[in-house]
């Protein structure tokens, strides 16, 4: 059986000349950003000496005269109405707790989700007691930010069709921040699966449910085996979004869709290579500037 | 239902939520989802209607058999909307005792067994209310239940278009106790007729819209859903239009409940409690933010529905209706309203679901209206009788005070000379009104009265002119002072000195009370208490006191009839005049309620007092507007378009209501269209299908040539008499004709036209039949010229009244004629006497003439040319002249007219475009872009796009989060805050400067202001400016001075020491705003400031977020945040 090993490279710069926002202004933690007191400071900056000062690593944005840093790599900071992707690591008494790649645990009470069968009323003590047969610990949901704690911990919800616990499929996480903000972030794509980007930098991969579910209200999972032909399609999108994060692309579904395209002429093996994974990522790149002009 | 729950909840309930389950997968979405995304304007499929029938259907017939007792006719008495109980004299009252002691025991025994008995004994029990209540109760639904062993069969189509089902209010319900044998609510009293209705349309989850008068009981039906409600765990929301009436109802409902929460701006209590009172605007941030509430909700009641025709918050229902998600039923309360069919059939097709509409007239305590003229202790008696309690209107009485006024007058005129009448109205005159007027109430026990006048200045004056007068007792004046002195004790030292208070206290130890927006809300709230335990005897009271809770007098007096609105005096509407009227006459007490009519100048005219008193009230009219808030809060979710909540609102319901059978027509166009044989176009037909357009066009570019000629003075002018026209009417094609006389009423003018015709009994039959084949093709000359109408046989005229529309064109020739003498003979030939006379020489000379130019030329005479004799100038009208003369050469040069097959295959075209542009038509009515609104949402999404809250593809950014954030002002305080302008002032300054947006008293900012204070007033003013021009540039078309015009800074000062600690005592002095106002302006100033400092947060900016914070605690103190009586 051959085998091949690579031994580490140091990274080579990305090109800049594909990029059009090379003119980012990135700071890393101490930078000064402006002297200039007429700022207003956001997140990810202090004022030390009348001055600006970046406290994180990451591109300086600007809202007419506010000024924050966006980090490249960060842990989750939630806002109302994202949609994320975590992992169930507590039952409690009336809610769970959820890891959302937050600061702190996220929790999903039991009156933010659906009933099984959509069924409406206030919830009594038998399904606090039953709450472990909905969601167990190590299981995985999709589900909305409900609303912010003063803390900054999140409080999740369900309550949607669309929302529920995750079947079979794959999971990447990728920093939050190379999530590009969309209207919709539920993507069938056309290749043959489906994506979920959690704006928690949680990348959900699952094969496209033939039909949608009607009355399970999210919480049974179908158990089906998946036929071969959709896991190498899942794989492949897999090894793609991994190369994107790689060679830090945000992640979208065009994006995701011509790295994929650019991908097929390779193994799906082949393309976490360093090689192909530049290759392909800078087809995508190219595809994308021709196509926003 | 869950299996563990059937124990919990007492029988009868258990039919509780399965209305819901039959809808199956329609799912409980906390937001506008996907339901409602679909729901609005989607047919439930068929599948899911059939399977509902039969669901029910077989329940039904189970039930049936085994519950209906035998002799029973089947179905017929469990339809009592429908058809009156047969015998409801024997039947109704057996039905009336039996399962009343019965049943009245059961609850008791069912609740403390409950468990013990278990489903069996449930089911027993349940059944038979169960069996009827499953049926739906229309009549469509009765007719296939007859048929019981058909099939079901998809509901009609056309009948499914009803949203709206009224119910009949008048019959009895005989056997309500029967179908409902455990009410989930009893009152001490029996339900009126109508409040039975509702209950049983409320036990069977339906949406009900109650229109009635305002003491007639409505609360009634809220109390029964909420306790509906309660029995089966789920949550009950109440939203009033006012803080004040939420709290009032806090309290009544808490007092009957228990379980009860209020949510308004600056309070919350119990918010986890199954029903819950707020505001309309909570309500819709809720639905907006995906609340929680919204999860368990089975009724959302909304009292005053009628407060949708607010022109400012009117919008605010709207979009609360459009994104209730569907599982909730609404109750819809409000004032008699003449449209509530229509408005009822808005909300039923928004939700898919019928509205039940229960409206009634009656008062329970009968009105009798009076005009009252005296002024003085000898004139006390004067009141006249205008308007009985049986409705009926008296001319007597009205004319018997406008003879006492006369006299009056005379004699005044006599005693003091010829004074200008307008002075009557000073307020030692006013005194000497009240002061009788209310002698002559009291001496017929007819106090407790409401005084309504329409301006706070008038009620105060009013009320304190009256020193003289003491009401109440000694008794009554230790309770009230010992009321007083406990609401009072609640409030700090200083604040108990103030001078509003001390006159207010004084007021009422005499019987007095006051109640306007002017008033601190802690005393207003004093007053409404006093007044509700019967200690109040006068209440001088703007038109708030007439909105919402049960606060009868005895009597209500009008200072007036005329109010200002806003913008100007004007005559009370009929409605508002019911709703004020309807206070008099307390429930239980009174025999009859007293409406008196003051007339201090002279007696109003008739006709005025008739419409305001026998008139329909206002309809309910949508106000719906687009908001920045609405378009970025629906932006950021994918569930609801901003196209599709417009497309929803009540506004364009007008147009929409017609879409299902347009689509209809459209998929029939389209199955037609397919089944047309595609027309030939080969060989030398090529050009045909442009020839067809060209044809098309040419004629359209003419008449829109000929419309601005007609329209045009010129042009006008030479359609006088004598004028030859050619005519093209139904009856007429292309026929000369001579004006014989034109009609001078501008608004529609009439040219008498004296038009060539056949001899009618001769040719027209046969003539027609030749014609339509060959006629309808159009060829080059028909097209290009008018190909004149030629009388084959011997001619003959007619005299036609002729509207612009039918003159196609008009000639140079003008011929003699006279008028008057051609249309008299052919009058007096239209008498049957007369019909075989030759006609006048004048007449026969005119005609000749017609058909001699109609054989000179039969191409068609020249006509005046636009530009050149008629002056026309109009771009339009050169480009149209040339661009139609262009089409006439491209005609002429066709070549498929040559072709043998031409006039077929011209048919074949003609049908397929003419289907093709009614597709086209009905296409644009179905889209958005005929929506009314489309262009202002472009226009506000421009504006949003210029100032970066939303990206090119509708994605909402940072600062458009934000603005989401903010409860008013949206755009402005997102502005100012990302212009740092508000960071580097100090909390008070910064809650100065802000109240400049929430004020609404006009005013001044004043000129001993702190710089700082100054420079950002100045800052602000040029932020909204900047805001205002980016409108304009986008074409809204609210112009700067508008935008910032809406910033008042006249309480910048007031604002400003109250947040340095001045106590409240004080700052009277500061500006002439009512204390109430005062207070009201800085309760929303603390909102506002709450929103500030979650709009920090979200910025991640830290210092603003804490001087907000201390903004708002150093806002929130004393008087102005004193908590209201009703929560205590």
């Amino acid at each position: 059986m051959a085998m091949e090993m690579r031994l580490p490279v140091a990274r080579k710069p990305l090109s800049e000349t594909l990029g059009r926002d090379t003119k980012k202004h990135l700071v890393v933690p101490g930078d000064t950003i402006t002297t200039d007191t007429g700022f207003m400071r956001g997140h990810g900056t202090y004022m030390g000496e009348e001055k600006l000062i970046a406290s994180v690593a990451g591109s300086v944005e600007r809202v007419n005269k506010l000024i924050c840093v966006k980090a490249l790599k960060t842990r989750y900071n939630g806002e109302v109405g994202d949609i994320v992707v975590g992992r169930i690591t507590e039952v409690q008494q009336k809610r769970w707790k959820v890891d959302t790649n937050s600061r702190l645990d996220s929790v999903l009470l039991l009156s933010s989700m659906n009933l099984p069968g959509g069924e409406l009323r206030r919830r009594s003590a038998e399904d606090e007691l039953a709450m472990r047969g909905f969601l167990q610990e190590g299981d995985l949901i999709s589900a909305e930010v409900q609303a912010v704690f003063s803390d900054g911990a999140v409080s999740l919800h369900t309550r949607s069709l669309k929302y529920g616990k995750l079947g079979q499929g794959v999971l990447v996480q990728v920093s939050p921040s190379l999530v590009k903000r969309q209207k919709t972030h539920f993507h069938d794509l056309p290749c043959g699966a489906s994506v979920i980007l959690g704006n928690n930098g949680f990348i959900w991969i699952y094969p496209t449910p033939e039909h949608k579910e009607e009355d399970a209200g999210g919480f049974i999972a179908n158990l089906e085996p998946v036929s071969l032909a959709d896991r190498e399609v899942m794989s492949r999108l897999r090894n793609c979004v991994v190369s994107l994060v790689t060679q830090r692309m945000m992640l979208y579904d065009t994006s995701i869709l011509y790295c994929y395209e650019a991908s097929l002429p390779h193994q799906i093996k082949d393309i976490l290579k360093p090689e192909v994974m530049e290759e392909i990522v800078l087809e995508t790149r190219q595809r994308l500037l021709e196509q926003e002009g | 239902m869950a299996e563990g729950d059937r124990s919990l909840v007492p029988p009868g309930c258990c039919r509780g939520p399965s209305p819901i389950g039959p809808s199956g997968p329609k799912t409980p979405d906390h937001r506008p989802g996907p339901g409602l995304q679909g729901g609005g304007m989607d047919e439930p499929s068929l599948m899911d209607l059939s399977s509902r029938e039969e669901h029910e259907e077989e329940l039904d017939f189970e039930k049936d058999l085994l519950t209906v007792p035998p002799g029973f006719k089947k179905g017929v008495d469990f339809a009592p909307q429908d058809r009156p109980a047969p015998a409801p004299g024997l039947l109704s009252l057996s039905c009336l005792l039996e399962p009343l002691d019965l049943g009245g025991g059961d609850v008791e025994e069912n609740e403390a067994v409950g468990q013990t008995e278990g489903p069996r004994g449930d089911a027993a029990s349940a059944s038979p209310c169960r069996a009827p209540l499953a049926r739906a109760s229309s009549l469509e639904d009765l007719v296939l239940r007859e048929a019981a062993t058909a099939p079901p069969e998809p509901p009609q189509p056309p009948l499914q278009e009803q949203w709206a089902v009224p119910v009949d209010v008048t019959s009895p319900v005989g056997d309500f106790y029967r179908l409902i044998p455990h009410p989930a609510f009893q009152w001490a009293f029996e339900p009126d007729v109508f409040q039975k209705q509702a209950i049983l349309h409320l036990e069977k989850h339906d949406s009900v819209f109650v229109a009635a008068h305002t003491s007639a009981g409505k609360t009634v039906v809220a109390e029964y859903a909420i306790a509906l409600a309660q029995k089966h765990m789920t949550r009950t929301i109440y939203t009033s239009p006012i803080k004040a009436l939420s709290n009032q109802k806090f309290r009544d409902f808490r007092n009957t409940f228990g379980d009860v929460g209020l949510l308004t701006g600056d309070v919350q209590l119990h918010p986890e409690a199954s029903c819950l009172i707020m505001t309309t605007e909570i309500l819709r941030s809720m639905l907006y933010s995906g609340s929680d509430v919204i999860r368990d909700l089975e009724w959302v009641i909304f009292d005053e529905v009628h407060y949708i025709n607010d022109a400012e918050r009117g919008v605010v229902w709207e979009e609360v209706f459009i994104m209730l998600p569907d599982h909730v039923s609404v109750i819809l309360l409000s004032a008699t309203v003449p449209n509530a069919l229509e408005f009822a059939d808005w909300i039923g097709r928004l939700k898919r679901r019928q509205i039940y509409v229960i409206s009634t007239l009656t008062r329970p305590v009968p009105l009798e209206h009076h005009l009252f003229t005296g002024n003085s202790p000898k004139t006390q008696g004067e009141l006249f009788l205008l308007l009985d309690s049986r409705g009926a209107f008296h001319t007597k009485g009205y004319y018997a005070a406008v003879e006492a006024k006369k006299e009056r007058m005379s004699k005044h005129a006599q005693t003091f000379g010829a004074k200008q009448p307008g002075r009557q109205a000073g307020p030692a005159q006013d005194r000497g009104v009240y002061l009788s007027l209310l002698a002559s109430l009291r001496a017929r026990a007819q106090l407790p009265v409401v005084v309504f006048t329409f301006s706070r200045g008038r009620c105060d004056e009013q009320a304190s002119g009256l020193t003289s007068l003491d009401l109440t007792t000694s008794s009554e004046k230790s309770e009230i002072h010992l009321f007083l002195q406990r609401c009072l004790a609640r409030l700090r030292g200083s604040d108990r000195q103030l001078p509003q208070v001390l006159h207010m206290s004084e007021l009422l130890h005499r019987g007095l009370g006051v109640h306007h927006s002017g008033i601190l809300p802690i005393l207003k709230e004093i007053v409404e208490m006093l007044f509700s335990r019967g200690l109040v005897k006068v209440l001088f009271a703007t038109e708030t006191f007439a909105m919402g809770v049960n606060m009868p007098a005895r009597t209500v007096v009008f200072d007036s009839m005329r109010k200002h609105d806003g913008s100007a005096f004007r005559d009370l509407l009929p409605g508002e005049y019911v709703q004020m009227a309807g206070r008099a006459g307390r429930r239980g007490l009174d025999p009859t309620g007293t409406v008196v009519l003051l007339c201090k100048a002279r007696v109003p005219e008739m006709a005025d007092l008739h419409r305001m008193m026998m008139g329909k009230p206002s309809q309910l009219q949508s106000q719906f507007r687009l908001t920045y808030t609405m378009i970025l809060n629906l932006l950021r979710v994918d569930a609801l378009r901003v196209e599709d909540m417009m497309k929803r609102s009540f506004s364009e319901f007008p147009f929409r209501k017609d879409s299902k059978a347009h689509e209809q027509t459209l998929a029939e166009l389209t199955k037609k269209l397919g089944s047309l044989e595609e027309p030939d176009v080969t060989g030398q037909l090529a050009d045909l299908p442009d020839y067809y357009g060209w044809g098309e066009e040419l004629v359209e570019t003419r008449s829109r040539i000929q419309q601005r000629i007609l329209e045009s003075v010129n042009g006008l002018k030479s359609l006088s008499v004598g004028r030859v026209v050619v005519v093209k009417s139904q009856e007429h094609h292309n026929a000369l004709g001579v004006i014989l006389q034109v009609s001078s009423s501008s608004a529609s003018r009439v040219f008498t036209t004296l038009v060539l015709c056949d001899k009618p009994e001769s040719q027209g039959l046969q003539d027609r039949g030749l014609a339509t084949p060959t006629a309808d093709v159009p060829h080059p000359d028909d097209l290009v010229g008018f190909k004149l109408f030629l009388p084959e046989g011997p001619c003959d005229h007619t005299v036609a009244k002729l509207q612009p529309a039918d003159v196609a064109a008009i000639t140079t020739k003008v011929l003699r004629v006279h008028g008057e003498k051609i249309l008299e003979d052919f009058s007096k030939r239209q008498q049957p006497k007369f019909r075989k006379d030759p006609p006048l020489a004048a007449v026969a000379t005119a005609v000749q003439e017609l058909v001699r130019l109609a054989q000179a030329c039969p191409a068609g005479p020249p006509t005046l040319d636009p530009v050149s004799d008629l002056q026309l100038k109009d771009v339009s009208v050169v480009e149209g002249g040339l661009r139609a003369r262009k089409l006439e050469e491209l005609i002429r040069g066709a070549q498929c007219v040559h072709s043998p097959r031409f006039s077929a295959q011209y048919v074949k075209l003609r049908e397929r475009m003419r289907i093709q542009k009614e597709m086209a038509r009905l296409r644009f009515l179905l889209s958005d872009q005929s929506l009314l609104l489309l262009p202002e949402y472009h226009q506000r999404v421009e504006v949003l796009r210029t100032l970066g809250y939303v990206d090119e593809a509708g994605t909402v950014k940072l600062a458009g989060r934000v603005a989401c954030a903010m409860s008013s002002h949206e755009l402005l305080l997102t502005e100012l805050m990302f212009d740092n302008a508000l960071s580097a002032l100090r909390p008070e300054e910064i809650a100065a400067l802000l109240s400049g947006l929430v004020c609404q008293t006009p005013g001044d900012p004043g000129d001993h202001l702190p710089s700082t204070l100054k420079q950002g007033v100045e800052r602000v003013r040029a932020v909204a400016k900047r805001i205002g021009e980016v409108q304009v540039a986008c074409g809204l078309n609210q112009t700067v001075e508008e935008f910032v015009g809406e910033l008042n800074f006249g309480l910048v000062e007031v604002v400003y020491e109250w947040a340095r600690g001045m106590p409240f005592s004080e700052l009277a002095g500061l500006s002439g705003t009512p204390e109430g106002l005062v207070v009201r302006c800085i309760q929303r100033l603390a909102e506002m400031c709450r929103s500030l400092r979650g709009a920090a947060r979200l910025v991640g900016e830290p210092v603003l977020g804490a001087k907000m914070e201390t903004a708002a605690t150093l806002l929130r103190r004393d008087i102005v945040f004193a908590a209201s009586l009703y929560t205590q």
